[in-house]
């Protein structure tokens, strides 16, 4: 950020605020765009599907990013917060004929508002004990959707329809969430920069501090506390939706825990770094699953638990690994590089 | 009256195992600031290596747990010299993740290893009960209570007589003090990892003695994190009251009202107390208020 590439110079306020800053970086850009867009007219069913997961992955990580990367407030419960949304819509679509698309903002505005109810806790309580009580949060949301709602079984979603087409397919309900994807890493990138994503920054710097410089400190942990659960519930109706089936089973503890991993392998604080995170964990996991099943052929000893035993122990150790070696994750990486070339002959 | 004993006594005495695991969690974290996530994971494993060198190796019981309280001392040994001795220092988040980390490898052994299946534990105790005031009180539970508190006071005479005992306590008043008077810190933060992991798998022995094994029982270990909160993060005794109140709770709301929700209270009624406190009193009844300062 601070290196631009030699001969380039910011000489007005626009472009020193621009994310997209070079030619060269507009033409990747619209290539990548393009690359995703027409990525279901060349690829496997496979990999369609895994490209959903990681489309609904990245805006829920990304909801997390900015509430424990941003804004310092660890939250331990961000599936629960999915599976406020993925019931809501779910309820919503099947009781009262809500379209989908109205579904879509309602259920995150739901799951923002049951994340205000433990954010406020926040206002007294910080870094341990919030993580706790966001902990909590996980299994007494759980058990209102399963007992309160008498939704043990899972609700039952029709596929969305717009026009004259059934989003029932792989490849058409890719663009559903393709689309909402981008928007929401569009949101993301510009809050983070303006003045709230600023505050934030501060708040998780040190919040004294904050409130001495006039920052009205609850006011925005409740902020990032919604905006954190309002992409979960997106993400939440979006998977429950695509699935056809609302069921708590997607949002356990474990879920909650990758994408916690998801936002340190990538880069807690960066919102390019979430999404690679997401891709590389999505893909390591991926990975395990191709392999999982020649391994098991080959120590048949243990072949009968070894792909659900491999997929925990490999994230665990992805996790650990990258704790210890690199705590700034993949986004700090790219910056080294990233500088170190700009720079290149002269490493100075 | 006798159905409300019934709820409670029971509960009462399921709590002190509670107040055991807590321990875990209290002597890691007044040692080196660490809450320790992957305490559920080590509760279970506990179990787990019990049921390996009582069932699969055919260990006489006695042997069987003296062996576990080995092989799960170096496990705690073997956690803290390669994994958190590095994280010193590092950030709550990261350190708090990377015992979630350890939690999920954990998991992943445990699923490895012994497979889905719910394994039972050769009969530590016998059938039947008593019948206390109107209510029947099974054995095992009285065995619960009674093994906690032996437990509870070897480690309180460790703590108050013993050189390495007095070593711990120093450095869980002051680190910094403690190493100048020539403690090593390090074979302390290891020992307390060690005697966490140890009363850990004693606790899940004893919990799984009745329903069986299974590792998707964690949960249990993690609901203990209440009853550390109760009792406050910082205090050894805290949990001695704290774990038998929580397991009251539990008892009377999973008794109670589990014919109006349709069952769960008992897994979720620690949480809900969880988040009372946190509103309420966030340092527990015997925990140490923090003032802040910039």
């Amino acid at each position: 950020m601070s290196q631009l590439p030699s001969g380039t110079y910011n000489s007005t306020y626009g472009q020193d605020m621009a994310i997209v800053r070079t030619k060269l970086q507009w033409v990747l850009l619209i290539v990548f765009i393009a690359l995703l867009l027409t990525f279901p007219l060349f690829m496997a069913g496979q990999y369609i599907y895994l490209a959903i997961y990681m489309g609904v992955g990245v805006i829920a990580a990304l909801g997390l990013n900015i509430l424990t990367g941003y804004c310092g407030q660890i939250s331990i419960g961000q599936s629960a917060f999915m599976a406020v949304g993925a019931f809501s819509a779910g309820l919503l679509i099947r009781d009262t004929g809500v379209p989908f698309w109205a579904a879509i903002p309602i259920s995150g505005i739901v799951a923002g508002l049951s994340g205000l109810v433990f954010g406020i806790p926040s206002l007294r309580i910080k870094g341990l004990y919030l993580a706790l009580a966001t902990l909590a949060a996980q299994f007494i949301i759980l058990f209102v959707i399963v007992h309160g709602f008498k939704a043990a079984t899972g609700v039952y979603i029709p596929a969305p329809t717009l026009g004259g087409i059934t989003f029932n397919t792989d490849r058409s309900y890719y663009y559903i969430v393709i689309v909402i994807a981008i928007i929401v890493i569009f949101l993301a990138k510009n809050i983070v920069r303006s003045n709230v994503g600023r505050a934030f920054i501060a708040i998780r710097d040190n919040d004294i501090a904050a409130e001495v410089m006039g920052i009205n400190i609850f006011r925005y942990k409740l902020l990032a506390f919604f905006i954190g659960c309002f992409f979960a519930g997106v993400a939440g109706c979006l998977w429950a939706t695509y699935l056809g089936l609302a069921t708590t089973e997607s949002y356990t503890l474990l879920e909650s825990i990758w994408l916690l991993g998801m936002c340190v392998v990538g880069g807690l604080g960066s919102i390019s770094g979430t999404i690679v995170g997401v891709i590389a964990l999505r893909l390591i996991d991926y990975g395990v699953q191709l392999v999982g099943p020649a391994l098991a052929g080959a120590i048949p000893a243990l072949s009968a638990n070894l792909l659900s035993a491999l997929e925990v122990i490999v994230f665990g150790i992805v996790l650990l690994l990258f704790l210890m070696f690199e705590p700034r994750g993949l986004a700090h990486r790219w910056e080294i590089f990233k500088a170190s070339y700009r720079m290149h002959p002269w490493s100075y | 009256m006798s159905e409300f004993l019934g709820y409670l006594i029971p509960g009462i005495m399921t709590g002190f195992v509670y107040a055991l695991i807590a321990l875990g969690f209290v002597l890691v974290f007044k040692s080196s600031g660490v809450l320790n996530l992957a305490q559920g994971e080590l509760v279970i494993i506990g179990a787990y290596i019990f049921y390996a060198v009582a069932v699969s190796v055919g260990l006489p019981l006695w042997a069987a747990v003296i062996a576990t309280l080995v092989i799960t001392a170096l496990m705690g040994l073997l956690i803290e010299r390669t994994v958190m001795r590095r994280m010193i220092g590092q950030p709550l988040l990261a350190v708090i993740l990377i015992t979630l980390a350890i939690g999920s490898i954990l998991t992943g052994i445990m699923i490895l290893v012994w497979g889905p299946a719910t394994l039972s534990l050769p009969r530590l105790f016998p059938d039947g009960g008593v019948n206390l005031l109107g209510a029947s009180i099974s054995y095992s539970r009285i065995c619960f209570m009674g093994v906690s508190l032996v437990l509870f006071a070897i480690l309180f005479l460790f703590f108050r007589f013993s050189r390495m005992g007095l070593g711990m306590m120093a450095v869980a008043d002051d680190q910094q003090a403690a190493q100048s008077v020539g403690i090593k810190v390090s074979t302390v933060l290891a020992l307390s990892w060690a005697i966490a992991a140890v009363v850990s798998g004693i606790a899940g022995i004893l919990l799984t003695s009745v329903s069986g094994v299974h590792y998707s029982s964690v949960g249990i270990g993690l609901s203990a994190i209440a009853v550390v909160l109760v009792g406050g993060l910082e205090s050894v005794g805290g949990v001695l009251v704290a774990g038998p109140l929580i397991g009251a709770i539990e008892g009377i709301a999973a008794g109670y009202l589990d014919p109006l929700t349709g069952g769960g209270m008992a897994e979720v009624s620690p949480y809900i107390v969880l988040v009372l406190v946190l509103m309420i009193k966030p340092s527990g009844l015997f925990g140490w208020k923090r003032i802040e300062r910039v």
